[in-house]
């Protein structure tokens, strides 16, 4: 596969993004290189280690970083600078004269020390849109706290609604804190790049990782704000009679059989567990199952009674395909390895084969999302770091003499 | 053309999306445009109304259909017309809407735009550059492309479920519909934007497809990279962060109050045993060492935690750079000072909920507005407003659909 052969167009094409390299803003620049912007990635000299390439003879093992890096950097170029030295920052400041987006993660303050903060670089280039994710802002009593994936979704609520009753507040897994802030940043990145490009105005975006985390509370700050509640977590128990996670035949299901807020798809349910004769099932059956009734203990227990006859003689399989064909919904719990077999997946092509950066075939994600004119589009494997010096320094204007002696005073 | 928000303001002034979203993913994604300036037009009828309008929690604990507060948070910044689509004349009147729209956007299960005659093709044919989204649960074909599910159900389908919780316990995912809430509405935000700068490049306007499950997917990546280089299946971890410790929440002082603390390095180590003035085994200077020993390292901490208040602990650790967090409750984020000065809660004048709690969108711009600019409309409150400004109907005319059962 080689790179940048499309036919197509591309959405973002013309938008230069520098993205400093932090998991806080890896996915972001993910989002942006795959429907076509030209993503660098900015990485600080020696600090990724590499390995030589096998060529797919036998893979070696990697760490989670390591996958975690492979993954979220696909489709960029990457360059190493040292923005802690003079020459470096010189460096920078004309590379975001040539760019049209910088997304970076440093605590704030700390690229304004170094004469990088968005008042310097807009004074040459005004049109430049900054987004900076931090934990918390660039504002406020705890601007400057240590924060890590965990404690972000510690202070941002969400810890408190995953997990399992009496015991400690459970993560969801994949630094979903971060993630939540690379999604927002990059939608409020692709607002401030098209106001910039329609008035020549640019500006900073001041993205808060915690504040990101807190779009994912659902409904439980308005339910104690009106209702005077506490949504607690329940993993692992039925949260109303029909919606939770019950064990069938080799592994999970996952179901919501009431639907939220008034839908039809209890009825459906009934008609299920009666055309399966399962005993008791007529029991489902009547107006008293209202939400109200249907949060009683006494209901979960006839549902789980009924519902565990059926599916502990069933796989998550069958049970996903008869509980949808009647319009129940209800899903399996996926591991990775089922979603490689899952078919409808296989039929969107949503799982694609490229090579990584040891030039080994591996199989991942693709597309988001499907565009009929702009089509999103994988370009190349995660860079081996300062792969593309030569190419972007080289076009900011310096000699081969001087990336030389740069490389070698430690600066690229 | 006529714009309905004489005020507006924002990046996305002079966008007009004609608003078929409902309930979660759909629903959000055009808040986000709306806050942002982008004019919504929210397109229901009174015998199918956003479901999440009859969804609790209610004002005044009173359920009614202008009532909800999981709906109002998810939907500030738009207008509300009601329309029977039924009705070959509100089917016009919901084509005269999208002639002058610039985005059409959906999250209904696949095909009920096109039983409602509003499919791609035929509002292509209505405006030929229009950029049009459906976001269904598995796509708009395929086996399985009629499946229908929620948040809780598609983090089932996509792993994230599987992915969340201890190894010997039931999987707990994030315990609530993850997906609607942050990777659907954000993938589907940022592909629309992006095709309005194609548009506006090319004058092209394009179909967006995005299945409520692949977004989800693609946060996955890590793991799927697990099973195709490592040829493992990832499980749960709990809190653990392969090679940190201590990585954990630590309960304290008090019923159901817990920290978080990431303290692998040695240098936090040493803070953390200093603030704690614990004392613990040699051994455990060593960061391989405490890894290793981790489960025995997280109740000997917890031993320590149990009698700290948790805020007293998280600032006393701060002040050592310990990267420290409590575990807010849903009713303590809203008093969180880090919050309250970013001015993260804001208080809206709603008709019939009075003053009530919003989330300002979680980026700030230094230049343009991004402000909520009025609370969740209620049901049909814009219909005689669009029909005059947006479709130019007389008075009468409005008047006599309404009593004809046509804008309902």
């Amino acid at each position: 596969m080689s790179l940048l052969t499309s036919t197509h167009s591309s959405a973002l094409t013309g938008i230069r993004v520098l993205q400093l390299s932090s998991p806080k803003t890896q996915y972001a620049g993910k989002l942006f290189a795959e429907l076509g912007a030209d993503v660098i990635l900015v990485e600080k000299p020696q600090t990724r280690q590499t390995y030589k390439t096998n060529e797919g003879v036998n893979p070696r093992k990697r760490s989670e970083a390591e996958l975690d890096f492979e993954y979220f950097n696909t489709s960029k170029k990457s360059i190493t600078l040292n923005l802690d030295s003079a020459a470096g920052q010189q460096l920078f400041k004309r590379l975001s004269n040539s760019c049209q987006l910088i997304i970076e993660a440093h605590q704030p303050n700390t690229l304004e020390m170094k004469g990088l903060g968005y008042q310097a670089l807009a004074a040459s280039n005004p049109s430049l849109v900054m987004t900076r994710i931090t934990a918390f802002g660039q504002t406020g009593p705890y601007a400057q706290f240590e924060a890590n994936d965990l404690t972000l979704l510690a202070m941002g609520g969400l810890l408190s609604l995953g997990g399992y009753a009496g015991a400690a507040p459970m993560s969801a897994w994949g630094q979903q804190a971060y993630l939540a802030a690379n999604q927002f940043a990059a939608v409020a990145s692709m607002m401030a790049v098209l106001g910039a490009e329609s008035s020549g105005q640019g500006q900073q975006v001041d993205v808060s990782i915690q504040e990101c985390v807190i779009m994912a509370l659902e409904n439980s700050v308005q339910f104690f704000e009106l209702e005077g509640v506490v949504r607690k977590r329940y993993g692992g128990e039925q949260r109303e009679a029909g919606s939770g996670i019950f064990d069938c035949a080799d592994g999970q299901v996952s179901i919501l059989a009431g639907g939220i807020g008034a839908t039809l798809f209890w009825d459906n349910f009934c008609q299920w567990m009666l055309a399966e004769k399962i005993p008791g099932a007529e029991q489902l059956q009547g107006e008293h199952w209202t939400p109200a009734f249907r949060s009683t203990q006494v209901a979960k227990e006839i549902f789980e009674q009924i519902f565990s006859q059926y599916a502990s003689q069933h796989t998550k399989a069958e049970i996903y395909a008869q509980g949808q064909a009647r319009r129940v919904p209800i899903c399996p719990i996926n591991t990775t390895q089922d979603s490689f077999a899952n078919k409808q997946l296989a039929h969107r092509n949503f799982f694609i084969e490229r090579p990584d950066s040891e030039g080994n075939q591996i199989k991942m994600p693709g597309a988001p999302y499907i565009l009929s004119e702009t089509p999103w589009q994988w370009r190349s494997p995660a860079a081996r770091p300062g792969a593309h010096n030569q190419e972007i320094y080289l076009s900011l204007g310096l000699s081969m003499d001087e990336i030389n002696t740069l490389t070698q005073e430690g600066v690229l | 053309m006529n714009s309905l928000l004489t005020n507006s303001v924002g990046l996305l002034k002079g966008i007009r999306i004609a608003d078929f979203t409902w309930i979660g993913a759909g629903s959000y994604t055009t808040k986000m445009l709306a806050d942002a300036g982008a004019e919504v037009i929210k397109i229901e009828s009174a015998t199918r109304p956003d479901s999440l309008r009859n969804a609790a929690p209610f004002a005044n604990k009173t359920p009614g259909i202008n009532r909800s507060g999981y709906f109002s948070d998810r939907n500030s910044s738009k207008k509300s017309i009601t329309l029977n689509l039924k009705d070959p004349r509100g089917l016009a009147l919901a084509k005269e809407i999208i002639a002058q729209s610039d985005v059409v956007a959906n999250n209904f299960a696949a095909g009920t735009m096109a039983k409602l005659g509003l499919d791609y093709d035929t509002v292509k044919a209505i405006r030929s550059d229009i950029i049009y989204l459906d976001m269904s649960m598995q796509g708009s074909s395929g086996p399985e492309y009629k499946y229908i599910g929620y948040g809780l159900t598609i983090a089932a389908l996509t792993g994230l479920q599987f992915l969340g919780g201890l190894p010997d316990r039931a999987p707990v995912g994030t315990g609530t519909n993850y997906p609607d809430h942050i990777p659907n509405p954000t993938h589907a935000a940022f592909a629309l934007l992006a095709a309005l700068r194609h548009r506006r490049k090319t004058g092209i306007g394009q179909y967006i497809d995005m299945a409520q499950t692949e977004p989800t997917l693609c946060l996955l990546g890590p793991a799927f990279l697990n099973l195709s280089i490592n040829h493992a299946v990832t499980t749960r971890q709990g809190n653990d962060l392969e090679g940190s410790a201590p990585h954990g929440v630590y309960r304290c002082a008090g019923e159901d109050q817990w920290i978080a603390i990431a303290a692998s390095t040695n240098q936090a180590w040493q803070a953390l045993v200093t603030v704690l003035g614990a004392r613990f085994p040699d051994a455990w200077e060593d960061q391989t060492n405490r890894w290793k020993d981790r489960k025995a390292l997280d109740e000997a901490l917890q031993a320590y935690t149990i009698s700290w208040s948790k805020e007293a602990l998280m600032l006393a650790l701060q002040e050592k750079h310990v990267a420290a967090g409590v575990v807010n409750s849903p009713a303590e984020v809203i008093f969180d000072p880090q919050l309250l000065a970013r001015n993260h809660w804001r208080r809206l004048d709603h008709p019939e909920m009075g003053n009530s709690l919003y989330n300002a969108p979680p980026y700030q711009f230094s230049h343009d507005a991004n402000e909520l600019r009025s609370p969740a409309p209620l049901l049909g409150q814009h219909t005689q407003e669009v029909c005059r400004n947006l479709l130019n109907l007389e008075i009468t005319e409005i008047k006599k659909l309404q009593a004809e059962g046509v804008l309902r």
